[in-house]
């Protein structure tokens, strides 16, 4: 049996493929990104990238009423886009074998959000799976479809940032094909009439699971010393028998819903004192005290003052809340620490962009809604160029929104919104024709760069290829506007900065839905053949370092990663970052940047 | 023996990752129990990246690293050697790379690169190793293998020099890099 070292998000597609899936799709999301281009290495898999979570689901469902086993993948706010196809599924349920897997993201190192979707599952009655380790992921989601087409239920994998992206030991196993489940007679849709007999099996599938959980091979009691017994779940056990290791007992909880809870209280019975370790919401435990097992949780870590309800938990955290033991560490010097916050990178055509849309914000009362993308940078500096973000797509229906209330009230305020091609695609698609056809008048700006830049690259309808690299013939986004009866609808090059500025300001001037395309592909995509010719490899910045006078105009203005200030010198100098975009030519005020090499 | 952690951090695009995979993939070779974990979110656009390795010879549990937890720190860049160094346990060893990539605020030139980073770690930290790997990947024959230098290093400040290192960069790196890597590898170790 070969071992492999996989990340949770490899295993998970590990997992699917040996579980005998045959369809997955997913929208692409940190922490959850690279599932499914590790499924597409699999050729009895069919993958693709859907245009969202919601799409991604529904897709899903379909394969599983056909009896066959199939997966959606997304990030954790992906969840709230899925979330009508996802409650709604839990009544009819389905037939074939149904994994959603989601990845949830304590620290928020990419999401706008920590919600808890464990919180999902107990909303859904719908079961849910956790696991630790890759080698957790990979069996988990073999009985997760086992239990999905025993019970006709969609199953969940919950997993967290950390297990989708650290690596741990797995074997792996043979592919076993799986049998089509014959499909139910009885339609599955949910009319008044049918629905108390849905309920009805939803109350007795929940019962049944709930016996289920009890003796699963998932919730597991290891008895050492019996003073301390621990309910954990994911991560957190994992630092739990870092820290306590045989100094105390352990419940892990891996089939989190239902709630094993006759389980939890056998434990208790068998320890002195039961301590609940679990991260974010106090889901475990609150379940535990409203059916009356006394226990521990998120108390002690706020009595040693951390705050348990946000961030990743640590070995360091569970020994200063329960040993009183304070790990040293050398404090890093203040006056050195340096900020290094993301930038956007040399050759990002949103820089032309948002240069423009600054200029445009010092001269013009206007709120900018920007969306969820590398584009967020645009917040920042030296950019300052965004007023605020809400979720995918947003962008769009709030500029309409804005605009809308602006217009009535008598205001002469503007309303833009910045949206990138694949959350365009996304959702941005819907809140565009929204304002198309209610008559608003919002300066709509899609940021074109040909991908889903932000997670990786992966594929969008505008990006002109598949996700097993094939290519194919993109959707031209003025065709789509066009359908909405946009009349107003121009495509600039971001990198000319003159043209931009122009633009931005008659569409500003007008009276209808204006939509300007700032195209051009990213930086660092993988160029297909029809963009290769139409933008085709330019010559890098110089900085002639006699004309340039170090006065850093062009460093303060547009933050490009391939220019530097050379404090001995005192002038700018050009790296080999440079891509060539020509932006800084153009912001150079004595003209001291030319062309130079291809 | 007790479970030993391995903290590497630089910036993106510095080959932190590969220097990771290729010590991971030795000691499980070796026959440790291992795990590794990462977080590059937006790595990609120029943020610090961090990559964890974990391992001993029985059970290994938490796959990260936290605050003065680590056994060695590994800095392939100055100014995130002095981000980092809380994570370094008390005792601990630290590999500098004596080598500066300024962020975007000191590129703009809001704040100058800082000075007098390493010179205080040497003070606060006994056992620190600090040395221009940049340099002695060029002698190497390519700066780009600064990442196999460090990796080197770390290995004879470990004391990991009982797996087969060169078996596993020349699994990891292409055959037309491999001897450019393979000497890398070997300055590096001669640092320590």
């Amino acid at each position: 049996m070969e071992k492999h070292f996989l990340t949770g998000n490899e295993a998970v597609a590990r997992g699917i493929y040996e579980a005998g899936a045959v369809f997955a799709s997913a929208y692409p999301g940190t922490p959850s990104s690279e599932i499914l281009k590790e499924v597409s290495q699999y050729q009895e898999v069919y993958a693709e990238w859907a245009t969202n979570e919601k799409v991604s689901l529904e897709a899903a469902i379909g394969v599983a009423n056909g009896g066959l086993r199939a997966m959606a993948a997304m990030k954790v706010v992906g969840l709230n886009v899925a979330a009508d196809p996802f409650m709604s599924i839990s009544l009819p349920g389905v037939d074939g074998g149904l994994l959603l897997v989601v990845c949830d993201e304590p620290g928020y190192y990419s999401s706008q959000d920590e919600q808890d979707n464990r919180i999902f599952a107990a909303f859904s009655n719908m079961p849910m799976f956790e696991p630790s380790t890759s080698q957790e992921v990979i069996d988990m989601i073999r009985d997760a479809y086992a239990l999905s087409e025993e019970f006709k239920t969609l199953v969940t994998l919950r997993m967290t940032g950390r297990v989708s992206h650290s690596k741990s030991v797995v074997t792996f196993q043979n592919r076993k094909e799986a049998q089509p489940v014959p499909i139910t007679k009885a339609p599955k849709v949910p009319l008044p009439a049918a629905m108390v007999k849905m309920i009805e099996n939803a109350k007795e599938r929940t019962a049944k699971l709930t016996e289920l959980s009890n003796s699963s091979k998932w919730n597991k009691a290891e008895y050492y010393d019996k003073k301390i017994g621990i309910v954990a779940s994911g991560l957190p056990y994992e630092y739990a028998k870092e820290v306590f290791g045989k100094n105390a007992s352990y419940l892990k909880i891996g089939f989190s819903y239902p709630l094993p809870l006759k389980l939890i209280e056998e434990f208790s019975k068998n320890v002195e004192k039961v301590i609940v370790i679990e991260e974010l919401s106090p889901y475990i435990e609150d379940s535990m005290k409203k059916s009356g097992i006394d226990c521990i949780g998120k108390e002690a870590f706020e009595k040693a003052g951390f705050d348990p309800y946000t961030g990743e938990y640590s070995v360091p955290m569970l020994k200063k809340t329960f040993l009183g033991e304070e790990v040293p560490f050398i404090p890093a010097k203040k006056e050195q620490l340096i900020p290094r916050p993301p930038a956007l990178c040399a050759g990002c055509p949103h820089r032309g962009t948002f240069y423009a849309l600054k200029k445009i914000k010092n001269e013009y009362d206007v709120l900018i809604h920007g969306d969820i993308g590398c584009y967020g940078l645009g917040a920042i500096g030296p950019f300052h160029a965004v007023d605020n973000v809400v979720c995918m797509g947003a962008s769009i229906s709030m500029a309409h929104g804005s605009q809308t209330a602006f217009d009535r009230a008598g205001m002469s305020k503007r309303s833009i919104a910045v949206i990138g091609d694949s959350t365009f695609y996304h959702t941005g698609i819907n809140s565009l024709m929204n304002a198309a056809y209610n008559q608003s008048r919002p300066v709509v700006c899609i940021l074109d760069n040909k991908t889903t830049a932000m997670t990786g690259h992966q594929e969008n309808p505008g990006s002109g290829r598949l996700i097993g690299g094939e290519e194919r013939e993109p959707f031209e986004l003025e065709e789509v506007c066009k359908s909405f009866g946009i009349h107003n609808i121009t495509v600039v090059d971001p990198t000319d900065l003159e043209e931009c500025d122009k633009v931005l300001r008659k569409a500003l001037d007008s009276k209808v839905l204006e939509v300007i395309i700032f195209r051009y592909p990213c930086a660092l995509k993988k160029l297909t053949t029809q963009e290769e010719k139409a933008f085709p490899k330019r010559a890098k910045a110089v900085v002639n370092q006699e004309a340039c006078i170090g006065c850093k105009v062009c460093l303060q203005s547009i933050g490009c990663p391939a220019l530097q200030y050379d404090e001995t010198s005192g002038k700018v100098q050009s790296n080999a970052a440079c891509d060539g975009c020509g932006i800084c030519i153009q912001v150079c005020p004595v003209g001291a940047i030319g062309k130079g090499e291809k | 023996m007790a479970i030993q952690k391995i903290l590497l951090v630089g910036v993106g695009g510095q080959g932190t990752i590969l220097a990771a995979k290729i010590l991971s993939a030795g000691l499980l070779e070796a026959g440790y129990q291992v795990k590794m974990s990462e977080i590059h979110g937006m790595s990609q656009r120029g943020g610090s990246v961090s990559s964890h390795i974990v391992f001993s010879e029985e059970e290994v549990y938490a796959p990260s690293i936290s605050k003065g937890e680590a056994d060695i720190l590994v800095a392939f860049e100055e100014m995130e050697a002095n981000r980092w160094i809380e994570y370094l346990k008390t005792g601990g060893k630290v590999v500098i790379n004596d080598f500066q990539i300024p962020s975007i605020p000191i590129l703009v030139g809001a704040f100058e690169y800082p000075k007098g980073i390493k010179e205080g770690i040497r003070e606060r930290v006994a056992r620190s190793i600090i040395f221009d790997a940049r340099k002695i990947a060029a002698e190497a024959g390519n700066e780009r293998a600064m990442n196999i230098v460090l990796l080197g290093a770390l290995v004879k400040a470990m004391n990991l020099t009982h797996v087969d290192w060169e078996k596993m960069i020349r699994s990891h790196v292409k055959e037309a890099f491999w001897d450019v890597n393979l000497k890398a590898f070997q300055k590096g170790m001669e640092m320590v």
